[in-house]
């Protein structure tokens, strides 16, 4: 019988991914969450196959190691979103900076 | 005038003009864009969609042909060095371009993949990678793929 579950496996991935980028966690949010079910999908039918005896531990443990690999680019994807998401409120502050120095100066200084 | 009031003159006139240097280098700072994260590379785009086609191409091939000698590894060996050289090419461009760790990380995750993908075949012998082992395959390389490519797009920060 299987042990792993895919909306638990979600759950937890989703629970831990809100938890982790906290405030830039809506940016991620749409890109992440599809990700992350397909990772649970992906490591469910891994059980799956190791328990009907399609997958040896050796190609079960192959199979697991490809998916952490795509798993950690999706970790990273997500984390270079936040960075932009970061990046642009910087220069969304910078900006109004900007229009304020130049609206006191009365002329393009900045 | 004495020699202390003219050297004080000068401390106070020094220091204003540095003060004003300081302002002006913050207030230029400022009209500069801050950048995070690397430009998008239009090139690195085209690098990924033409290697996520030729390994998606590859597994198709490796299913249809798992049972038979043509689906061993042996005989598919040269496929693995051609996508590591792909790899390592878009590896260096990626290197190349200030502020682009994330992205760098990611590549080098792909050749990881790769080397992961080459034992795997090894260790299936002469069964090959089979139709159900490919599915699997397919779907973490695209992700792989897919996610130096959503944060490929997403550097285009909103332009087209």
């Amino acid at each position: 019988m299987a042990n792993l579950n895919v909306d638990a496996l979600f759950q937890k991935m989703f629970e831990a991914g809100a938890g982790s980028f906290k405030e830039h966690w809506p940016a991620v949010q749409t890109y992440a969450q599809t990700e992350f079910k397909k990772i649970a999908v992906q490591l469910v039918d891994i059980e799956k196959g190791v328990l009907d005896g399609s997958y040896s531990q050796n190609i079960a443990d192959g199979l697991v190691r490809l998916q952490k690999i795509a798993s950690a680019n999706v970790i990273l994807a997500t984390s270079g979103m936040t960075l932009l998401a970061v990046e642009a409120a910087i220069n969304a502050v910078l900006e109004v900076l900007q229009g304020a120095v130049n609206t006191a100066v009365g002329f393009v200084l900045i | 005038m004495n020699v202390l009031t003219y050297h004080t003159q000068w401390v106070v006139r020094v220091r204003n003009l540095t003060r004003l240097a300081m302002a002006f280098v913050v207030l230029f700072s400022l009209s500069a864009c801050v950048r995070l994260v690397s430009d998008y590379d239009e090139v690195l785009d085209n690098g990924l969609m033409e290697y996520a086609k030729s390994t998606d191409t590859f597994l198709l091939r490796m299913a249809r042909a798992s049972g038979t000698p043509d689906g061993t590894y042996t005989k598919n060996a040269t496929f693995y060095d051609q996508s590591r050289a792909d790899v390592s090419a878009m590896r260096m461009r990626s290197e190349a371009q200030p502020n682009n760790a994330i992205t760098v990380e990611q590549i080098k995750n792909l050749e990881s993949y790769l080397s992961e993908l080459e034992d795997l075949h090894q260790i299936l012998g002469a069964k090959g990678l089979t139709g159900d082992i490919v599915k699997r395959v397919r779907d973490s390389n695209s992700q792989a793929i897919g996610a130096v490519l959503a944060l490929e797009i997403a550097k285009k920060r909103g332009g087209k």
